[in-house]
């Protein structure tokens, strides 16, 4: 039987692992991003996911050599991402060692840009990044350009939408739940993974790990937190035993 | 003595984790992308993501075909990952009917096909089938040593083998349907999981490769 995820991420700007709280990402956790994803590794998290949130172009490029020197040492699955807007670049990222790439605002920008990396790269490499915002009278609407830009897409028409250009896989995110402690938006959640056929990661806003089972019960095939997991020794393993004591099926390594 | 590996780097996809897993391994690892340097190998690894019939394509483009067959008739242990380990197979349903390298008796379909009509917890899955899943050993070999049957490894992907012959199975794993996760014929091997990125089971598993 496959296993449901439990996934690790880690945002990194300027080459440091800060904190996100509504986007804003003020506080920094780590000076460290090496250090983090050899602790992950070392306690057996499924996969890791890397976001740089860096506004300059040194940033983009510092944060290619840090892939490059945690790939070397990161023997689960490593998906990266933040400010791919080339091939190239891409390209690079891939060649430094990360299995996956992770595009959010491209998909919006460069639909076409998006199809050429699925054909190159395949979609097992691409997962489509997802953030949606919850405004009054409304409903949800995404988000591009790290939350900045409110498009006219629900967060299921954009997952279908990124679904058709040939992504693998969906990373949902809600901006006002993100740091805010409350868990996932689950009535989102559960409409996004009915719509589309392919695995949905579930991630902002996990305080407790009675959250991460929320997500999974909403259909979410993956669960992912990024705050909580740096604060405690073995967070990721409590959060799996937590996962595995309330029927969820994860993989027996790295559990408590 | 260090185990000579080579990877055949045909333009398919990611290799660097694989680079990354197989030097852990302490294997000396070189990146073939002229067929006429594979002579040299103790040993091949055949990685691959992406379309079946574009990386046939770009193996026989690139000059590789024939120089892979030269050495599996020679007996060089041969390691197909993945989509490697598809091409292997006689063919795949893969966007149409495409021919592979035809070294198992085997044919590719998606993972859909494999489905019995009358499983309807199948109904819901995700394609592609992602993540970690248990591999069932069918037979035992030294490949395996050291890793217990049902432990978890890493997948990716929507097309599976099934083998003809029940003889070559080595793992098997479940997905709506019991698919060939890993097979063996003397110094052939493929494993649809991608080991490099399995943490301690997969590393067990290359280490064992390398010292085969």
């Amino acid at each position: 039987m496959l296993k449901t995820r439990l996934i690790a991420v880690i945002i990194v700007r300027d080459g440091q692992v800060v904190q996100s709280v509504r986007f804003k990402h003020t506080n920094v956790i780590h000076y460290d991003a090496f250090h983090a994803i050899e602790t992950f590794n070392r306690w057996s998290v499924d996969e890791i996911v890397f976001l740089n949130v860096s506004r300059t172009d040194a940033g983009r490029e510092q944060f290619r050599e840090i892939v490059e020197h945690v790939s070397k040492t990161c023997f689960v699955p490593l998906s990266v991402g933040g400010w791919v807007t080339s091939e190239e670049y891409a390209a690079s990222l891939l060649s430094s060692g990360a299995d996956k790439i992770v595009i959010n605002t491209l998909l919006h920008s460069d639909p076409e840009l998006v199809q050429k990396l699925v054909a190159r790269f395949g979609t097992q490499c691409m997962v489509g990044s997802i953030d949606f915002t919850q405004t009054e009278g409304v409903g949800p609407r995404v988000c591009v350009d790290r939350g900045q830009e409110v498009i006219n897409a629900t967060p299921v028409e954009w997952a279908l939408f990124a679904q058709e250009l040939g992504v693998g896989e969906i990373f949902l995110n809600c901006i006002e739940r993100d740091g805010a402690r409350k868990g996932f938006d689950l009535p989102v959640l559960g409409e996004v993974c009915n719509a589309v056929t392919i695995p949905v990661i579930a991630f902002g806003g996990v305080f407790r790990w009675k959250h991460l089972v929320e997500g999974v019960n909403a259909g979410a095939s993956a669960v992912a937190a990024a705050n909580i997991f740096h604060y405690t020794e073995h967070s990721t393993k409590h959060a799996k035993r937590h996962m595995a004591d309330h029927g969820v099926l994860v993989r027996n390594e790295g559990v408590l | 003595m260090t185990t000579h590996i080579y990877l055949v780097d045909y333009g398919c996809g990611n290799i660097r984790s694989l680079v990354n897993a197989l030097n852990a391994c302490d294997a000396d690892v070189t990146l073939v992308a002229n067929p006429d340097d594979l002579v040299k190998a103790d040993k091949i690894v055949l990685p691959g993501v992406g379309a079946f019939g574009q990386a046939m394509e770009q193996l026989r483009s690139r000059g590789f075909l024939e120089a892979l067959q030269i050495l599996k008739d020679k007996g060089t242990p041969i390691m197909g990952i993945c989509l490697g380990m598809q091409l292997m197979c006689q063919s795949s349903d893969e966007g149409g009917a495409n021919e592979g390298l035809g070294w198992i008796d085997a044919e590719v379909l998606h993972l859909k096909k494999l489905i019995d009509y009358d499983n309807r917890e199948a109904s819901g899955l995700k394609y592609p089938h992602m993540g970690w899943n248990e591999i069932r050993f069918a037979k035992e070999h030294p490949l395996l040593e050291g890793v217990k049957c049902g432990a978890d490894v890493y997948f990716v992907h929507s097309h599976a083998v099934r083998c003809a012959s029940s003889t070559d199975v080595l793992c098997t794993t479940e997905y709506g349907a019991s698919f060939v996760s890993a097979f063996q014929r003397d110094q052939i091997f493929g494993m649809q999981f991608h080991p490099e990125k399995s943490h301690r089971v997969g590393l067990r598993l290359l280490q064992n490769f390398v010292d085969l």
